[in-house]
């Protein structure tokens, strides 16, 4: 692995994971483990971790060990998965992962997009996008997860594309031509709306797209 | 010191381009720069048109490019200012008789004996498009005040930006001033908005183009013209002065009588 140890704590979506390199051997695995556990006791207690292992199968015997150490120090094993790819890199700090397995409803990855978007450019996106500037008419952004738009909106946006219905669109000005979250379209009225200042956002409420002013 | 390779685009058809580009490279032309104009709209030929030079073409672009002759047979000097030369093209091949890196050598053969080139563009995005870019330092993109052809300005800026020419200018051609008081027409803020590049040059509607196309005798000879002043003022822009852009609202019938009694509006 890296300087990071033989054992790195990681803050997963789905709770802490417990990643341990392969090619430590198994005694430098036990006291790196003991020395971070000893450096951040208290701070983990009663806290739920998974154990897993960047490419090799831990055994039993090394799996109890591991369980048994962790224990000591008032941590408990959620489910020790096989083998794990290689994660996207979150930083190792606690302040980052999330205790427990508490679920967030957002997709892991975004994805900044530090320009205005013109007319026939597309961005298609498993995550998050935010833009930072405008999405001209003609424009098309397509994100499994949320849309923010620091700028303003006059393009097409699908948010949730891949069926969350909880994903938003968010937007400096929202004027879109087109507005999509999840299997849901919508377009402003057709009768002329007097255009309302301010960020806002759309999300589904009650089975339609809905559009709201911001405020935090 | 080359010259400097200027296209005029705009993605939509009939907003002024070939207009622009002839009057342009006249204007510079009678300041006493050289300059060199070429056609790329092949197969849809009008440059020579709207210089007055159609009957004058011997060799054409295509012939160039294929090697049928040398560059310096096919240009046609101007009838009128010795400034003035025009590379005309084929009107009986089509887009695909040149390609762009032909296109690059000819404009960089052009540039070595001219102050300005200045490239004619056809409408679109495809290979007339391409051919029209390539070799092209610097682009100004003409639009006129309606929805669909600041649409497609746009995607022409996004398709300079992407093949690596940045910071068009823009020129919006055919305003009326009094339809955008009364809010029939966009105003030049409404297209600065969405098109956020810099502005340089806004010519008015005006009969006189019409008439200045027909006769092949470029706007900007015509003194009493406003988009003729329009277009040297923009010629002056292009080379570099500080030019104060025109009051094209001159208030309409009500404050114009206002101003004459002297009451103010």
């Amino acid at each position: 692995m890296d300087s990071r140890g033989a054992v790195v704590f990681k803050g997963t979506r789905d709770g802490i994971k417990l990643l341990i390199d392969e090619k430590a051997d198994f005694a430098a695995i036990i006291n790196d483990l003991r020395a971070k556990l000893r450096e951040s006791s208290g701070f983990w207690q009663g806290a739920s971790v998974s154990i897993g292992s960047l490419t090799r199968e831990l055994n039993d015997d090394e799996r109890s060990k591991i369980a048994d150490t962790m224990r000591e120090f008032g941590l408990s094993i959620a489910s020790a998965s096989r083998r794990e790819g290689a994660d996207g890199d979150l930083a190792d700090s606690p302040a980052g992962s999330s205790m427990g397995s508490k679920k967030t409803e957002t997709a892991e990855q975004t994805l900044i997009v530090r320009r205005t978007m013109r007319s026939g450019q597309r961005v298609n996106f498993d995550g998050n996008v935010v833009v930072l500037g405008d999405v001209n008419p003609g424009a098309e952004i397509v994100a499994s997860g949320d849309i923010i738009v620091l700028g303003t909106l006059r393009g097409v946006a699908h948010a949730g594309a891949l069926g969350n219905e909880s994903a938003i669109v968010f937007g400096l000005k929202l004027d879109p031509t087109q507005l999509r979250i999840a299997f849901q379209i919508s377009r402003a009225p057709d009768e002329k709306v007097a255009s309302r200042p301010g960020p806002e956002l759309a999300c589904i409420s009650e089975g339609s797209i809905v559009v709201k002013t911001y405020s935090v | 010191m080359p010259g400097k390779a200027i296209v005029i685009t705009s993605g939509k058809g009939g907003v002024g381009k070939t207009t622009v580009t002839a009057n342009l490279g006249m204007a510079l032309a009678i300041t006493g720069k050289t300059v060199a104009l070429v056609d790329s709209d092949t197969g849809l030929r009008n440059l020579d048109v709207v210089m007055g030079l159609e009957n004058r073409i011997v060799y054409d672009l295509v012939d160039v490019a294929d090697g049928h002759c040398k560059l310096q047979q096919a240009l046609i000097r101007d009838k009128r200012t010795k400034n003035l030369c025009l590379l005309p093209t084929a009107q009986t091949k089509e887009k695909d008789a040149v390609n762009p890196s032909q296109m690059q050598a000819i404009i960089e053969q052009l540039a070595a004996d001219f102050e300005y080139v200045i490239i004619d563009c056809p409408a679109g995005i495809e290979h007339g498009f391409r051919n029209a870019i390539a070799g092209a330092q610097e682009a100004i993109i003409v639009t006129t005040p309606e929805v669909s052809a600041v649409r497609d300005a746009d995607r022409i800026i996004g398709l300079l930006e992407s093949q690596g020419l940045y910071n068009p200018k823009l020129i919006v051609n055919r305003v009326r001033p009094e339809m955008v008081r009364k809010g029939d027409m966009m105003d030049i803020d409404d297209i600065i908005e969405i098109l956020a590049i810099e502005l340089i040059g806004v010519i008015p509607d005006d009969e006189a183009i019409i008439v200045s196309t027909n006769k092949g005798e470029p706007v900007v000879l015509d003194g009493k013209s406003r988009a003729g002043q329009a277009l040297s003022n923009i010629a002056r822009r292009v080379n570099g002065e500080q030019v104060p852009f025109m009051n094209l609202d001159d208030g309409g019938l009500v404050s114009r009588l206002k101003k004459i009694i002297g009451l103010r509006d």
